[in-house]
């Protein structure tokens, strides 16, 4: 139901920006009553100012202005590693298609033996 | 308000008092709206701002409340589209490297939506055999199914294949009761119907991505973190003579420490969990000397245990819908045998992404755990059996 959720925003966001222009209505007063000197009043002025400042915010932020961000898709770093069961050499490489553990690797570059597929695992979480 | 007329602003901000205007009157109405100074207008303010909201509160905040839980369902609903539509996409490409079928999306979305119907259990009395019958029934139609999308692809693409589509679907089924709840909550603007959806939507989105993760395992063929039992008995069983023992499923007999280790895992490298209950069945009831099983399997952690850690316990170290659990307590019950159970531990997302570095770490414990295990629990000459459960992708024997 596209127009009853346009709807909806248009006076949740009109809400919000009344309150908003109120709020920054009373910060005006606090600073005009600051310069006439009257501390005190100048001091609620501006917690009116601000606490509304920062409820409109808050909920704007929250509400009206949240969109869904877009998933990134994690692509790891994946390694694989190779043992070479002649001379005990071992390699990490990154993971090709087509590798499995426990399959054949590429030639041991010590003895030019073929190496065994020993792990293949990611990095980080 | 008499007060706010009294005392106006020109009036204040020449320091007059209100004594000054007429005595009585000003004091009663100081007295009766407590407005002396603009401090106390402002304390009217104040007021009037606190009463409207408290109305606010009373007659709209359910419904604001109800409108906040909402848009934060409909941002997670978004989130799982997102992630469904990759799987869906990936599951595509991936497809239409293999085969130049016309009509494959099609295919490919009505393969997402295939489902399978619980037997029920209003007489549980053989209900395991129903699953288990359904359960075979599905995995055969749609191994068909891929292979007349893909003619003449390998046994481990197809069970890779297989595994990508079981990802996808489960990634679209969360997308549908999510999108369920979604809606019949904005229909019907309760607010349990969005609260129960508001509620579960960050395990939902936790398990939506490991499931993203999941595809590109299987669309790479990299081993996923739930194979680090079937890792386990790989080591055992490398280079030693393998039979096909069930469906999918291998073994091998090797000597460890002068016992004989028969070892069970599921045939890698494609993604493949076998039937090791079968297997363990066919085993002891086979022979006569098993003198212990021990089961390796993922299992999952709970929060603040560290990946990778490795447990020891005692029973039938194995998940999924329970047919194969079934079958190995029934069987190690009918001989008498003992199930001893090694646990790597993992959360879900590492479960079903490609393997952590802590995991094999892991697998490496585990192996040393079950050489202790031989030596501890049985005697020199005896025969044990290891079963190593999980989904072998990307692991051979």
């Amino acid at each position: 139901m596209p127009t009853r959720r346009s709807l909806a925003m248009l006076v949740a966001t009109a809400i919000i920006t009344a309150l908003m222009v109120l709020s920054i209505g009373f910060l005006v007063q606090a600073y005009s009553a600051y310069l006439g000197g009257e501390r005190e009043a100048a001091l609620y002025y501006l917690m009116v100012g601000l606490m509304g400042l920062a409820l409109s915010g808050y909920t704007l932020a929250q509400t009206v202005l949240r969109r869904p961000k877009t998933p990134k898709s994690k692509e790891y770093k994946v390694h694989t590693v190779m043992h070479c069961l002649r001379c005990g050499f071992r390699d990490l490489r990154p993971f090709r298609r087509g590798d499995y553990v426990l399959g054949p690797g590429d030639n041991c570059p010590r003895c030019l033996t073929p190496m065994v597929i020993l792990a293949i695992y990611r990095e980080g979480e | 308000m008499p007060a706010t007329v009294l005392f106006s602003e020109d009036l204040y901000l020449e320091g007059l008092h209100m004594f000054s205007l007429e005595p009585g009157l000003g004091v009663t109405l100081q007295q009766v709206s407590g407005a002396g100074t603009q401090g106390d207008i402002l304390g009217l303010v104040f007021q009037a701002i606190f009463i409207a909201l408290f109305l606010f509160s009373i007659l709209y905040g359910q419904k604001f409340q109800i409108w906040v839980m909402l848009r934060n369902v409909e941002i997670g609903l978004h989130k799982i589209k997102r992630m469904r539509d990759e799987a869906r996409q990936t599951i595509i490409e991936t497809i239409k490297v293999l085969s130049n079928k016309p009509g494959l999306e099609a295919e490919v979305d009505r393969l997402l939506e295939y489902f399978w119907i619980e037997p029920t259990s209003l007489d549980p009395f053989g209900i395991v055999g129903k699953i288990e019958h359904i359960l075979d029934t599905r995995e055969e139609r749609l191994r068909w199914e891929i292979k007349s999308l893909v003619p003449g692809v390998d046994d481990a693409r197809l069970r890779n294949l297989e595994g990508l589509l079981e990802a996808g679907s489960s990634l679209d089924r969360i997308y549908r009761v999510i999108r369920h709840y979604y809606l019949l909550g904005k229909k019907t603007m309760s607010l349990f119907v969005i609260y129960q959806a508001d509620a579960i939507l960050p395990m939902v989105l936790q398990e939506a991505k490991a499931l993203s993760a999941a595809v590109k395992a299987f669309r790479d063929g990299q081993p996923i973190g739930d194979g680090a039992g079937s890792l386990v008995a790989a080591r055992f069983m490398y280079g030693a003579e393998k039979r096909v023992i069930a469906e999918d499923t291998v073994m091998a007999e090797v000597e460890v420490d002068n016992r004989r280790l028969i070892v069970v895992k599921a045939l890698g490298p494609g993604g493949n969990v076998g039937k090791p209950g079968e297997a363990v069945e066919k085993i002891l009831g086979s022979r006569g000397d098993v003198t212990a099983v021990i089961m390796v399997d993922a299992a999952l952690k709970l929060e603040g245990e560290k990946v990778g850690e490795v447990a020891e316990g005692v029973g039938a170290a194995i998940g999924g819908i329970g047919v194969e659990k079934f079958k190995i307590e029934e069987v190690a019950k009918r001989f008498r045998v003992p199930l001893y159970a090694v646990a790597i531990k993992e959360s879900l997302y590492d479960a079903i992404s490609p393997m952590r570095r802590e995991i094999y770490a892991g697998v490496e414990k585990a192996v040393e755990r079950v050489r202790r295990l031989i030596r501890e629990k049985t005697k020199i000459g005896d025969t044990i059996l290891l079963a190593g459960i999980g989904n072998t992708l990307g692991i051979g024997q």
